[in-house]
């Protein structure tokens, strides 16, 4: 009974969503400004019914300062780049999120991106529903974002962290959402400690993928097609916190099947088995901000003979918040085994609350690439923008 | 520029104007933490920032725990927020859109004046607010005092 009256809620879900959806195609260049005035205009009535809306956009502004090799790729899951010529397109985008209360146990929740790098064609990114058993433990079903690196979950929502983007020598990863199941359990432990605990399954196929066919650089790049498929995806997530702290740990192993195909011919398929370690340790007390984080990647192309990639990335963030304003700086560092992909970024930036729901930012980038292979650049980037939620 | 003035309605403008407002002239209150006067869980600081900050569901002894907010603008949640939580406006903002988006928590029901929170916290066994501790009545318990 309660399935069933789920099906209802999400059919429509998916209902208004299509709608909301035609109403952005008939308008391309204004597509941001009708989600942020669907969301202003219905988020004060949300409460009224038992459907909340929220939202969030970025509108952000960037160009490249470079000698040669002047394209910067920045979003990688997207396959967002920036040149030296001044842009919005890269990295402004918006999301509109409908979350329908079932009953006081059942909930589904839809989510729509619209993105500057896919021509503002909003889709579903996000779309599940989440069952609370106990208050203790959750079970999610459906699309989700793969809790991959510590900002992957919200690598959208510029508003929740200081940087106009999470540092892109860390955030290179090809399979953005995935669709399976997620349990959480969330509970105390001792000394006034938190502990959440995910563990989802589930798999994703991304026929042309923007990561590979933008960041590959085959030599007729844009005609060229790269399909990912990760398969039994399986992860856990262990966030624990108190006041200031919070530390997480994670592993996920996948099954990834690549197929590429070049303009004219096919080029290769291959199965590889991969393994992702990260461990993230964060403080913000309120003035001082301290973000790190590790990643390490294993993919094996023979699993009897044991022969595999590995890279590691790493980033550390200290920032200082004075009343609206947050300085921060930050390293991050990709760096392979085989020395084909290594670059680094030291960024300094500024991020500023000059209003409770819409912070302004600010940033420079110089990004060092000593890599064998070319997979980022010798490049210098200043953006800037703003990051709202509603 | 234009996009910027669109995402702030003449409604949000005039709520920042009330909250600047508010802040000024008052002195600081007391802030009351309030709870089911059935409900008789002994509730900690840090149990209280950690419901109020969506980490965690349950009161200490494993009963449900549901926040309930008062809307911004309202002294006693700046106060709320600066004092049990250790936060400004913007960055308790910015940690529950993270929840609200990612999809670990559901968004805090927000009330506009103290009368319904009591109203709401007199009638749900799970609920737990804040209000200015002068406006405590009978139909509630108060689990703690900042």
């Amino acid at each position: 009974m309660a399935q069933s009256r789920l099906q209802n809620r999400r059919f429509l879900g998916y209902h208004s969503n299509h709608l909301i959806e035609s109403l952005f195609a008939s308008v391309i260049p204004r597509k941001i400004a009708v989600i942020c005035l669907i969301g202003s205009f219905i988020s004060d009535h949300a409460y009224a019914s038992d459907v909340w809306f929220n939202g969030f956009a970025s509108i952000v502004m960037g160009r490249t300062y470079a000698d040669r090799n002047d394209t910067l790729l920045v979003d990688y899951p997207a396959g967002g780049s920036y040149e030296s010529k001044s842009t919005m397109q890269t990295e402004t985008l918006a999301g509109l999120q409908m979350l329908s209360i079932i009953n006081e146990d059942l909930n589904a929740t839809v989510q729509v991106v619209g993105r500057g790098t896919e021509e503002f064609n909003a889709s579903i990114e996000w779309a599940y529903f989440t069952y609370e058993m106990t208050p203790e433990w959750k079970i999610q079903g459906g699309r989700k974002r793969l809790p991959l690196y510590f900002y992957s979950d919200f690598f959208d929502l510029g508003y929740a962290y200081h940087w106009i983007r999470p540092p892109q020598d860390n955030y290179t990863w090809q399979i953005f959402n995935y669709n399976g199941i997620n349990v959480i359990y969330n509970t105390n432990i001792p000394d006034d400690w938190v502990l959440q605990i995910n563990a989802y399954y589930g798999r994703e196929d991304s026929p042309e993928n923007p990561f590979n066919m933008r960041s590959l650089r085959p030599p007729a790049s844009r005609f060229y097609q790269s399909g990912e498929n990760w398969k039994d995806i399986f992860g856990t997530v262990i966030n624990a916190s108190k006041g200031p702290v919070e530390f997480r740990i994670n592993h996920m192993s996948a099954e990834r099947e690549i197929t590429e195909k070049a303009l004219d011919h096919e080029k290769k398929d291959a199965a590889n088995h991969i393994q992702f370690y990260g461990a993230s340790l964060n403080y913000d007390d309120g003035s001082l901000i301290v973000l790190s984080e590790l990643n390490l990647y294993q993919e094996f192309y023979d699993t009897t003979t044991g022969d595999h990639i590995y890279w590691e990335t790493w980033l550390i963030s200290l920032g200082y918040r004075i009343n609206d304003f947050i300085p921060h700086v930050t390293h991050s560092v990709f760096d392979s085994e085989d020395g084909q992909e290594r670059h680094e970024t030291l960024s300094l930036g500024l991020r500023w609350d000059f209003h409770p729901s819409v912070a302004f930012k600010i940033q420079g980038d110089k990004t060092r690439d000593y890599g064998n292979g070319s997979f980022s650049s010798n490049t210098d980037l200043i953006s800037f923008g703003f990051d709202a939620v509603f | 520029m234009k996009l910027l003035f669109i995402t702030c309605s003449p409604k949000t403008w005039a709520s920042v104007f009330i909250l600047f407002w508010a802040c000024s002239g008052l002195a600081a209150a007391d802030v009351a933490i309030i709870v089911h006067p059935d409900n008789k869980v002994s509730v900690s600081a840090a149990d209280i920032s950690n419901i109020f900050l969506g980490r965690i569901n349950s009161f200490p002894d494993g009963e449900k725990a549901t926040p309930v907010v008062l809307k911004k603008g309202n002294p006693a949640r700046s106060e709320f927020i600066t004092k049990v939580l250790s936060q400004s406006e913007a960055k308790y903002k910015s940690h529950w859109s993270r929840l609200i988006f990612t999809g670990q928590a559901t968004p805090p029901l927000e009330l506009k004046s103290s009368e319904a929170i009591l109203e709401r916290v007199s009638r749900k066994k799970d609920a737990i607010a804040f209000i200015d501790a002068q406006e405590v009545t009978d139909d509630v318990r108060v689990v703690h005092v900042f």
